[in-house]
Formats: C-alpha cells, sequence, structure tokens
C-alpha cells in the first residue's frame, strides 16, 4: 500500500501544484535568460601575467603575476628561473579572492638578464594546461632560441581522457535518471497506476525502485572513478596524490558529490527494501539536485564564463534533461512493461495517460535544455567556425544531431503513436481519429505497445547517447578557449639586385598575404628573421649591421640591430607594443649591395583575431625609395576594427536570441499541453 | 634593446652631448649637439664668385628661395619679400631635420630625416619631395664632395652613406670610425684630390678616407685618448688640416699627414670667402687666426657672449670682412668687424628655445644672396637680415621648431649652403 500512497495519494492537489511550479519554474527561467546579458568566454588560458610576456623591466619584480581566462586554478606548479638557471621562486599562491590569478613570489633575485617562467596549472574543469613565458631584466634583448622554446613548449590539455570523458557521461546518466525517475513517478507514473488494482501499482514500485537504485550506484561509481581520474592529474594515482586532490575546490567538490551519491544510494536501497516510498522519492529528488549542483558548481560555464550565473544555467540545464530524460526511462522500464503485465483491455489506456501527463514534464525539460542549451552554446562557442574547428564544436553538432532524432521521435511518439494507441482520445483534437479496437481488439494493441515501447526506448538510447556526448563536452576545452591558438610563422619575400630577401616573423596571426604585409599579434614577442639569399638560395653575410626599424601609426617607433644566427640569418625579438598599422624597414648590405625594404604589419590585439580588414589600403613601399608622400599613401582611415573584449559576436547574440525564444515557446506549449491533460481529466 | 628612436636618441644625445661637450661642440633640445651647418664651412674649394654667378644664372626658377625645414612643415621663402610663397607638408609629421645640401647645379636639395633615418630629396624647381633614401641610423651631417654624390654620415654606425644623385640610390657604404659607431663629419676640399679626412667624436684621431676607393686607409693618432675630434677646417694656402680635439685643436700637415702642432683652444671652425681667416668659436669668444699662416697665428679675439654660434662672413662693399653669428642666449646676432675684432652692431633674429636641462645650445644661420638667414625655433620664424646694410630684412612666420635653413643658390664659400 505504500507504494499506491507513494504514486497516487494526493493525486490532484499535489500534481496541480507541481504543474503550476513547473509552469512558473519555465515562465522564470525563460525571463531570466532574457535578461542575461551572457558574458563573452575567455580566449585562453593564459591570458595575461604580470610582467607580460617579453616585457623588459629595470629591476627585478617581487613577484611574478599570471592572470588566467577559462576556468579557475585550482592547483599552480609555476617556477621562475633566473638568468644563470637557478629557481628563484618561492611557491606559487593562488588568490583566495580570484582563483584566476595565481602569485609567485622571487626571493633572492637581482642579476639582469632573460628570466623564465615555467607554468603548468590544474584548472576547475580537471584540465591541466602549461606553457612558458620569459620577461627579461635590464637592457638585454630577448633571446630568439628562448621565445621559440616558450612556443614550442605552451601547449593546453586539448586531449580528451577517456576514462574521465567516460565516467562523467556515466555520472551524468546516472544524476539525470535521479532527477527525472522520482518527478516522472510522481507526475506521470503515479497517478495513472494509482487508479488500478495493487499488484500492478507494486509491480510498478519495483521497477522504478530498481531503476533508482540502478542509477543511485551508477552516479556513486562513475562519481568515484570520475574524482580519482582527476587526482591523476596532480600525480600517479596513490592516497598521497587523492589526499592532494581533495583539498583542493575541484576535489572538495568531488568529496560533496560521493557523499550526497552515497546518500542518496542509501536512500534507495532502502526504499526498494521496503522503507517509506514517498520520503524517499522527495529524499532522492533533492539529492539528485544537489548532485546536479555539484556539477554545474565546477562546470566550464561556472568556472570560466561566471560562478553564478554559469552554475545556474548549467544547473538548470541538467535538471531539465533529468525531467525529459528521466522521466522517459520510467516510461520505457517501467510504465510500458508493467503495462503489458496488466488486463488486455486497460493497457493502451495506462500506457495512454501516462504518456500525456509524461509529456508535460518531457515539455519542460525540453525546453529548459534546449533553451539553456542556446546559452551555453553562445558562451562556448561564441563564433559560427568553432563548430567545425574544434572538439568541442563538432562534439557539440553530433549531440545536437542525436537530439533533433530524439525530439523526432518524441514528437512521434505523442503525435502518431499516441493517438493509434487510444482512439477514443478526444482531448486530443488534434490527432487523427483511428480507434485501434477497429483494428482487431487485443492483437493491434499489443502491437501498438509494441511500437511505441521500442519507440520510447530508442528514443531513451539516443538521449544517453548524447548524455555520454555531454561527457566528452565536459572534458573537452571549449571551443572559446580553443580559439586564437592558432599562430603560425610567416615570410614576405623581397627580390633585390642579385638576391633574395627573406622576412620572417613569429608566431603571427595569419599567413602572409601576397607579400604584401604581416599580420602580428600587439604586445607578443616577435621572432623577426632577416636572410639575404643568394641565387643558389644560400644565406649571405651583410657587411653592415642589419637593422629593423619598426614604426606604429601613432608614432612609435623602434629600431634594433638585429643578431646573427648559426645558420647566417639574422634575428631580433621584438614586441609591437600598440595594435594598429605598423611600417617595418629592414636594412643591410649583403655582398657589397645596400638593401632597404618596407613591409607593412597589422598588429591586432590577441581578441582582433579575424577581424582586421586589411584590404586596399596597404600601402606600397617600392624597394629603394619606399614613401609615396601622397596623402593616399599612408591613409590609415580604414583601419581594421579590433572587436571589442566586450562584444558579443554576431552568432552568440543569435544563440542567445534561440534561447528566449525557445523558453517562450516552449512555456507556451508546457501551459498548452498541461490545459489538455487537465482538460482531459 | 632599443626601446623606441626617442629613447635610443635621447641615450645617445645624453653619451654623445658629454662627448661632444667635452669637444667643444654647441647643442640645444636634447639633439645632437652639434651644429650641422658648420660642416663645410672650413674650407673653400670654389672657383670664385665669377663662376658661382654664373652657375646660378645658368639655373631654375627655384633660386635665390629659402627652404625652411619645420617639423610639420618645408617653407619656401622669398627673401626678396620676406613672404613664404610655398609649402611642402604632404607626408611630414613631426619631423626632425639635420645638414641640409644643395647639389651643385641648385636643382635638388636633400635634407637629412632624423626617423626613420633617410634622406628626402627636394625638386627646388617645383617645390615638392620625389625621393625618400634609406640610410643607416642617426644621420646628422651630409657632404656633398662631388657633383654626383651626397655623403650621409650614420652616426650609430660610424659610416657614410654614398648616395648617387642621379638614381638617387645608396651606391656605397664608407666605414670611417675605428669603433663602427659615433657622430662624425667629413673634411674635403678639391685641393685634396680625392683624399679627405672624416672626424669622429669616439676616435682620437684624424680618419684618412680615399674618397673614390670608399674607404678609410689610414688615421692619424691624436695625442690625447681620452679624447675623439669633432669639427674640421682645411686652410689651402698652408694645406693645414685643423681638428678639433678635447679643449686642443690638432693642426694636421696633410702633406705628410703629421701633427704639427696643438693648439690651446678648440671649437667650431669657420673660414672666410677668401681662405685668409679662419674663426674659431671658443666659448663666448671668437677667435680669428691668419690661415695663411704657417703657426697659425691669431689676428684677434671678439668677446661676444651670449654664446655665439653659427659665423657668417660677409666682405662688403668697401672691402671690409664682416662676420655675423647667431647668439644662443639671446634674440640677437652680432655683427663682427673682424679687422678691428670688435662687434659693430645687433639685430634681432627671434628666440630658440631653451630646455633647462639642455647641456649646450645651438642656433643655426646661413648665407645666401647677400643674406643671413637664421631660424628662431621657439618664436617659429625666419630672420632675414640684410649683410650689406647690417639690418633686418623681415622675421617671416613658419612654424614652430623650424630649426634648419637652406638657401637656393651660392652661399658663397666657408658657409653652411656653400657647395663644397
Amino acid at each position: 500500500m505504500d507504494a499506491i500512497s507513494s504514486l497516487g495519494e494526493h493525486d490532484s492537489p499535489p500534481r496541480r501544484s507541481l504543474l503550476a511550479a513547473i509552469l512558473a519554474c519555465l515562465v522564470v527561467a525563460g525571463l531570466a535568460m532574457a535578461l542575461v546579458a551572457t558574458p563573452v568566454a575567455a580566449h585562453a588560458y593564459l591570458s595575461e601575467s604580470n610582467p607580460a610576456n617579453g616585457e623588459q623591466v629595470d629591476d627585478v619584480p617581487e613577484e611574478v603575476t599570471l592572470y588566467f581566462s577559462g576556468d579557475g586554478v585550482v592547483n599552480a606548479d609555476i617556477t621562475v628561473e633566473g638568468p644563470n638557471g637557478e629557481v628563484v621562486s618561492a611557491e606559487p599562491e593562488i588568490d583566495p579572492g580570484d582563483s584566476q590569478i595565481v602569485r609567485v613570489p622571487i626571493e633572492d633575485a637581482d642579476e639582469e638578464g632573460m628570466y623564465a617562467v615555467d607554468w603548468e596549472i590544474l584548472a576547475d574543469d580537471g584540465h591541466t594546461t602549461s606553457g612558458s613565458f620569459f620577461f627579461a631584466v635590464g637592457d638585454e634583448p630577448l633571446d630568439r632560441d628562448a621565445v621559440l622554446e616558450s612556443h614550442e613548449e605552451d601547449e593546453t590539455d586539448e586531449s580528451i581522457a577517456p576514462i574521465e570523458a567516460g565516467s562523467k557521461g556515466l555520472l551524468l546518466v546516472g544524476i539525470v535518471g535521479l532527477v527525472g525517475i522520482p518527478a516522472a513517478a510522481a507526475v506521470a507514473a503515479g497517478p495513472v497506476f494509482a487508479r488500478g488494482a495493487g499488484d500492478r501499482r507494486a509491480s510498478l514500485d519495483r521497477r522504478i525502485g530498481r531503476l533508482l537504485v540502478g542509477a543511485a550506484v551508477l552516479t556513486f561509481a562513475s562519481a568515484l572513478v570520475l574524482g580519482l581520474a582527476r587526482s591523476t592529474n596532480l600525480g600517479p594515482l596513490s592516497v598521497d596524490t587523492v589526499s592532494q586532490f581533495v583539498e583542493t575546490p575541484l576535489g572538495q567538490a568531488w568529496l560533496a558529490q560521493l557523499a550526497v551519491a552515497a546518500l542518496v544510494t542509501a536512500v534507495v536501497v532502502r526504499r526498494s527494501r521496503g522503507g517509506a516510498r514517498r520520503p524517499a522519492l522527495v529524499a532522492t529528488f533533492v539529492g539528485a539536485l544537489a548532485l546536479a549542483g555539484t556539477v554545474a558548481w565546477t562546470s566550464h560555464s561556472a568556472t570560466a564564463i561566471d560562478r553564478l550565473q554559469g552554475t545556474i544555467v548549467d544547473f538548470v540545464h541538467i535538471v531539465g534533461a533529468g525531467l525529459w530524460i528521466g522521466g522517459l526511462a520510467v516510461l520505457a522500464l517501467a510504465v510500458v512493461p508493467t503495462a503489458r503485465e496488466t488486463a488486455v483491455g486497460d493497457r493502451a489506456t495506462l500506457v495512454a495517460d501516462a504518456i500525456r501527463r509524461f509529456s508535460i514534464l518531457a515539455l519542460s525539460g525540453v525546453t529548459l535544455v534546449v533553451a539553456t542549451g542556446f546559452v551555453l552554446a553562445s558562451w562556448h562557442v561564441p563564433e559560427a567556425d568553432g563548430l567545425t574547428d574544434t572538439t568541442y564544436g563538432l562534439t557539440l553538432v553530433a549531440k545536437l544531431a542525436l537530439i533533433a532524432i530524439a525530439l523526432g521521435l518524441g514528437g512521434a511518439t505523442r503525435f502518431v503513436l499516441l493517438s493509434r494507441l487510444e482512439p477514443s482520445g478526444g482531448a486530443d483534437t488534434a490527432a487523427p481519429s483511428r480507434p485501434t479496437s477497429t483494428d482487431g481488439g487485443s492483437a493491434s494493441e499489443d502491437g501498438q505497445l509494441r511500437t511505441i515501447g521500442r519507440a520510447i526506448r530508442l528514443e531513451l538510447l539516443v538521449l544517453v547517447a548524447v548524455l555520454l556526448l555531454s561527457g566528452l563536452l565536459t572534458s573537452a576545452p571549449t571551443a572559446a578557449v580553443a580559439e586564437g591558438e592558432d599562430l603560425v610563422e610567416s615570410t614576405i619575400e623581397r627580390e633585390y639586385d642579385d638576391g633574395l630577401l627573406e622576412i620572417g616573423a613569429f608566431p603571427a596571426a595569419e599567413e602572409a598575404d601576397g607579400d604584401d604585409y604581416f599580420v602580428l599579434e600587439a604586445d607578443e614577442p616577435i621572432v623577426f628573421e632577416v636572410a639575404f639569399l643568394d641565387a643558389d638560395g644560400e644565406p649571405m653575410a651583410s657587411d653592415q649591421a642589419v637593422r629593423l626599424l619598426a614604426s606604429s601609426e601613432d608614432g612609435t617607433e623602434i629600431e634594433v640591430e638585429l643578431e646573427e644566427t648559426d645558420d647566417g640569418t639574422y634575428a631580433t625579438v621584438q614586441p609591437l607594443a600598440d595594435d594598429g598599422r605598423w611600417e617595418l624597414r629592414v636594412t643591410g648590405a649583403p655582398d657589397g649591395s645596400y638593401v632597404s625594404e618596407w613591409v607593412d604589419v597589422i598588429a591586432v590585439s590577441p581578441d582582433g583575431h579575424g577581424d582586421h580588414d586589411h584590404g586596399d589600403d596597404a600601402h606600397d613601399h617600392d624597394s629603394d625609395d619606399a614613401h609615396d608622400h601622397g596623402d593616399d599613401a599612408h591613409d590609415h582611415e580604414d583601419a581594421h576594427d579590433h572587436g571589442g573584449d566586450s562584444d558579443d559576436s554576431a552568432f552568440a547574440v543569435f544563440l542567445q536570441f534561440g534561447a528566449v525564444a525557445v523558453a517562450v515557446v516552449g512555456t507556451v506549449a508546457v501551459a498548452v499541453e498541461t490545459l489538455r491533460v487537465r482538460d482531459r481529466d | 634593446m632599443d626601446r623606441s628612436v626617442k629613447r635610443r636618441r635621447f641615450v645617445q644625445v645624453a653619451g654623445s652631448g658629454l662627448v661632444v661637450g667635452i669637444a667643444g661642440c654647441a647643442g640645444e633640445n636634447g639633439e645632437d649637439g652639434d651644429d650641422g651647418d658648420e660642416a663645410g664651412d672650413d674650407h673653400d674649394d670654389h672657383d670664385g664668385d665669377d663662376e658661382e654667378s654664373e652657375t646660378d644664372s645658368e639655373n631654375g626658377d627655384g633660386e635665390g628661395l629659402i627652404y625652411a625645414f619645420a617639423p610639420n612643415t618645408i617653407a619656401v621663402i622669398d627673401p626678396e619679400d620676406g613672404e613664404v610663397v610655398d609649402e611642402i607638408t604632404d607626408g611630414l609629421e613631426d619631423e626632425g631635420w639635420g645638414d641640409p645640401r644643395i647639389t651643385a647645379d641648385y636643382g635638388e636639395i636633400y635634407v637629412l630625416r632624423e626617423s626613420p633615418s633617410q634622406v628626402l630629396v627636394i625638386d627646388t624647381e617645383n617645390h615638392e619631395i620625389v625621393d625618400e633614401v634609406d640610410i643607416g641610423p642617426d644621420p646628422t651631417h651630409m657632404y656633398h664632395p662631388n657633383d654626383d654624390e651626397m655623403w650621409a654620415h650614420a652616426d650609430d654606425e660610424g659610416t657614410f652613406y654614398v648616395i648617387d644623385t642621379t638614381s638617387h640610390e645608396v651606391t656605397e657604404i664608407v666605414e670611417s670610425g675605428l669603433e663602427a659607431e659615433g657622430h662624425g663629419k667629413l673634411l674635403y676640399h678639391e685641393d685634396m684630390g680625392s683624399m679627405g679626412y672624416a672626424t669622429n667624436v669616439n676616435d682620437p684621431a684624424a680618419l684618412v678616407i680615399d674618397l673614390e676607393g670608399y674607404e678609410r686607409t689610414d688615421y692619424i693618432e691624436l695625442e690625447n685618448e681620452e679624447e675623439g675630434t669633432h669639427y674640421k677646417a682645411y686652410a689651402p694656402e698652408t694645406e693645414l688640416a685643423y681638428f678639433e680635439h678635447g679643449d686642443e685643436t690638432a693642426v694636421v700637415d696633410t702633406e705628410s699627414d703629421e701633427v704639427v702642432e696643438y693648439l690651446e683652444f678648440a671649437g667650431g671652425m669657420y673660414l672666410s670667402p677668401d681662405e685668409a681667416v679662419l674663426g674659431v668659436l671658443d666659448g663666448n669668444s671668437i677667435r680669428f687666426l691668419d690661415a695663411t699662416s704657417e703657426d697659425s697665428d691669431e689676428l684677434g679675439v671678439v668677446d661676444v657672449d651670449e654664446g655665439p654660434d653659427a659665423l657668417r662672413y660677409h666682405e662688403s662693399d668697401d672691402g671690409t670682412l664682416y662676420a655675423f653669428t647667431a647668439h644662443t642666449q639671446t634674440d640677437e646676432a652680432s655683427v663682427i668687424d673682424v679687422e678691428a675684432a670688435e662687434v659693430v652692431e645687433t639685430l634681432e633674429i627671434g628666440d630658440i628655445e631653451r630646455p633647462e636641462d639642455a647641456p649646450f645650445l645651438h642656433r643655426s644661420g646661413v648665407e645666401g644672396g647677400g643674406y643671413f638667414i637664421s631660424p628662431a625655433d621657439a618664436d617659429g620664424i625666419v630672420a632675414i637680415l640684410d649683410m650689406e646694410a647690417q639690418e633686418v630684412v623681415d622675421h617671416v612666420e613658419v612654424e614652430e621648431g623650424v630649426d634648419t635653413v637652406q638657401y637656393v643658390g651660392d652661399s658663397g664659400t666657408g658657409y653652411t649652403s656653400r657647395i663644397r
């Protein structure tokens, strides 16, 4: 009788209040999303440092500060090596108020020269990133090889650990089940089966109980594996490593997750062994929400975008998925099998009623999932090409495709298969009236049930795949982070008397286009390399110092002498401090010739890739006398547009608009569906 | 690492300013303390007024005009009317200028642009910049030792960039300094043939340059290893060359390339049109030496005070030799009767900037067409004096910062704008 009471008692009032609550939630969610100004995702893990990469400072700083974008830092391994190769830094300290800031004190260092900063951090999302940069104390120029080496060593952990991704996917499956199963049991299955015989109610209850136990065990086990897998980012799996891990915020969230999962497991196991049904369902649902909260708290959105805003959106996303997918699991694995055990005439009615009630939950869940999904996409895939150029984007596309299939299956079930199953469903006037009884009784009914059962199971299967892909997504760097790392070597060639002048720049934001100009990142140490090549392509020595003069449109001028390298070229490291247009002049005297060549440079801010317009205003310098004094020759009016950091891309705005539209349309759909069910009841 | 040209220049100015200061060179506004305009003043290789007049009459429409170089404008001034008749502004922005030089046919003016280090070529007939020639860093002085070439000295490298005046291309690079750096000048005279001498503030030597072989062939060591060489002059009558060397002047016999004497004073040296008098700026005094004397006999000393600079000569209709000098400490110029060794007139020529931290001040002045012409950067004017009448003709407004001028035509001998 417990089962009956748990699933069916207090039928109408609680059900209506629950429906009203769902509707209210949808409205609130829609409004909230409409009002939320979505922040722009960060573009790189190490976004800034002080001293900056390549900066020259007069004195050794007391500390080096690293500012990370993307996820927050939970563990940092950072060393600063002085000019003589000795480590001069103390233990790094993560800012307690902002985990994206790490400070590294420098001790006992006063030498002039190059200082190398090697960093490796474990982010909130469990990813390790590493890299290095340099700064110089005194007037010594940056060393070319050191800068090149720093780019060779820079790496972000874009590989996806299969154990981590798999366990994260399974964790999501478990949590989604724990959210949706109690909800569907209370809203869809319980009220329908409460009206029937006790044995079928008990049968349904047993199945739901088994589902809950499975989901809880899966949640606990996958959470355990996920945490252990993440702890290995700090070192080989051991007690010490795990101890170190649990001291991090990520590890503490993991402990909380494990504790809640264990409690929920205990509750559902107790329930399956005859404990109180209804309190267990409520406790399970609450526990599932807490688990969803822990996942959301450590999500990309929370750590990389905004802790509160990201957590809320991600939490709603998971809960929405739970209502849809968890409820579907009840339908597929409990309602339909139980219905098939009942009297022939009741089967179709039971299943149809359950589907109708479940459709409210499903619509609510879909609305929440899709609306928040648009918001998440606008954060993590702010540019359309991120969908195709990154692992994250491709995974998201696959996920979206599967969701589309699942929606198609759900729609078919709701609007086609359901009408065939229940011909007398007067409330559903939109569905074609096609009485199953006229098709020949129980055989036809069983056939319809099998068909609808298969459709629901297939939909469930597809959605489980979606959840597993979500595990993959949450383990991959977002497209926003993956973007902007596309630095290349760029070379411009110019012919002179009897030779060829090659000017190389690394790293460049783009390859040189038509030998006209470089596109380089402003404020980034750029290795400029110059080679005078003879007819055989062999480098020639310059009789005079090889010089690089750089002048910006706003008047900054730099002139440096390049150093000869072992391979016969001449190189220097020089940051271009301002974004905008620059002119470079390279002079040298190879083999008795005096060579002076000008090339244009467009220096872009790190966030300005692809925004610049370098069409028709690149001015022409000929080999010898370069500048044209006409006004048109130095026309800087059409300088490129450096998209401001705070500007959302058109694609991101489109996604945000989609979120609002889905929230509004979904809310209306849920309201309509609720009215239909109420009228039918 | 050089962070910027401005910073580099500041540092270099501080460094070279010290050296120049020791060498006795004037300077202003944090720029190189050298007077670019004196570069050709120390000798006379023109054949005389008759030939010059003939040359004048054969050349273009721009003759007789003055080019005044300001940060954003090159003003073309007609001294007769005291008016700006044209301006060149395209492509100019906050420029710093070095020596201007006019070609032998007066058809083109070459002027040094500080950054980017270039030589701009100006067509004097059409009043327009026709070319830009990239040269080495930190150019200050330029010379025109023959009709086909301009020699621009890149102080950062201690080298001369030889520019072909027909193709406007750098055809040779001559390493003159011993240490591949340092502010330098070139001394040449037709009596020396293809040989010349260079100075360098970093080298305690007179550097022997083969003007046709484009190389330094030798150098004459001077006594004080701590001092470089800077100003220079040549007295064709005695074949003696003079080199400023610290607070002394080394006198070198150009036949033997040996030092024959060290004079106990030093400074900018300016030869009179008849090549008989050599004026030496010795602090606030001007010493006039007999350039025909083997012993460099002193003719007289004039205490000018007020920082005399930019010495120019004028032989009046009555045969009296006058020297005009622009002051750095006042807004005046003095007119000196050389034989009487006294100041006979002072004329108002406008004021210059005098930064408190400037170790030395400098103002330039040229002669041409019977005018003494001196820019005043603080007032933004160019003063034009009638040298015969010893009076101010006009103060022509140009632009603040105007600090360099070039006369189109013959500037006579021993003057800044002279050809050679």
